[in-house]
């Protein structure tokens, strides 16, 4: 029977470990999924786009390519320090954002699927969290954030 | 000062388009020559509420403010740029004036479908420009904006009220608010403060007549000399 494997709430991708790059912004840390994230590079400076759009409000060039920037610092309420900043190019289905993140270096972390809480009430973009050393860190997703947020 | 900067005398060749690149603060955007009447780059133009283009009045439009942008702050490099295509007038303030570009149209890309706001409307695309990016804006909504109908009308009433008011003097007698004459090419007009209520929630201040130059059916871009 083909739905065997998804009885219980249980698929082969759900046991699988969760490849997360941990990054910070604003000093806050966040967790996102591997597939979503396309590279870090350093930050060069974004021109202000006049937009009505939520937390797209800016584009930065990256060598001959131009993408949106979608500024998370504003929804955590938060600030990148101006002097260090790297750039966390996003994956989407309909192209490319640039995250301005600190310039803590990201880095991978595998975490078993069951190690992942339910996502908490209240803050959009969050598909769950999970204990990062002794922190629990919530991991966001482009696609819930953008569902959520604009 | 030539806008044209290092292109100077270029003729735009097919598969470009011509614009002339502004800034509002740290935005870079470009307007389509083809709509570029003129460029008002003397001091106290800037400051100008209303000119005249064809002689029709149109208000100046603070660009920035406009795109939701901080408004521009006055400076010695603030520009006034008259817009006009068919019957529309605009005039929009910027910060400054970068120069014209011939751009490849097709070096010009889509605003992102990230941005999914009004502003798809306000631009048609961006193009790499220098060591950032620039913005071009639509041309058409540029030309359908504002009050300038609005306000060609309660100035034309203004106008109206004054005539109806000289001609109610008796012949030879001055009127303070008659229009100063004409002072090298730019005539300063006050509204009367007895125009209607509309007119006076305007806050209009002053108008600068500007007149096109001659040239400007040659498609050389007459303004880019200014």
């Amino acid at each position: 029977m083909l739905r065997t494997t998804r009885h219980h709430g249980q698929t082969p991708e759900a046991a699988k470990p969760w490849s997360l790059v941990l990054c910070s912004v604003g000093g806050k840390r966040i967790a996102v999924r591997t597939e979503e994230i396309g590279g870090v590079s350093p930050w060069t400076e974004a021109m202000p786009v006049p937009s009505l759009t939520p937390y797209v409000n800016a584009v930065v060039r990256q060598g001959d390519e131009i993408l949106p920037v979608y500024d998370l610092a504003r929804l955590l309420m938060v600030q990148v320090p101006k002097t260090e900043r790297l750039c966390l190019r996003a994956k989407r289905q309909d192209g490319p954002m640039a995250v301005c993140i600190d310039a803590d270096v990201p880095t991978l972390h595998q975490v078993d699927a069951k190690a992942i809480q339910p996502a908490p009430s209240g803050m959009p973009g969050v598909i769950g969290s999970c204990a990062i050393g002794e922190e629990e860190v919530p991991i966001y997703s482009w696609t819930a954030l953008w569902k959520s947020t604009v | 000062m030539s806008l044209r900067g290092r292109r100077d005398n270029v003729a735009p060749t097919l598969g470009t388009m011509q614009v002339l690149v502004v800034a509002c603060g740290r935005t870079y955007l470009a307007i389509p020559g083809a709509i570029v009447r003129g460029v008002v780059e003397f001091g106290d133009a800037v400051e100008a509420r209303i000119v005249s283009l064809f002689g029709e009045a149109c208000r100046v439009t603070d660009l920035a403010a406009r795109l939701g942008l901080p408004p521009a702050v006055l400076t010695p490099d603030m520009r006034i740029i008259l817009c006009g295509e068919h019957r529309a007038r605009q005039a929009w303030r910027v910060d400054r004036t970068l120069g014209i570009e011939d751009v490849d149209l097709q070096t010009i890309t889509p605003l992102p479908p990230h941005f999914v706001g009004v502003e798809q409307s306000w631009f048609t695309g961006m193009f790499l420009f220098r060591d950032t990016v620039a913005l071009m804006l639509n041309a058409g909504w540029l030309m359908s904006q504002s009050m300038d109908a609005f306000v060609a009308k309660t100035l034309a009433e203004g106008t109206m009220l004054e005539e109806q008011h000289v001609l109610a003097q008796a012949p030879g007698e001055t009127d303070e608010e008659t229009p100063p004459a004409a002072m090298g090419g730019h005539r300063l007009r006050k509204p009367t403060e007895t125009a209607a209520g509309e007119a006076a929630s305007l806050d209009v201040l002053e108008s600068l007549v500007l007149e096109e130059s001659t040239d400007v059916e040659d498609n050389q871009a007459p303004w880019a000399d200014a």
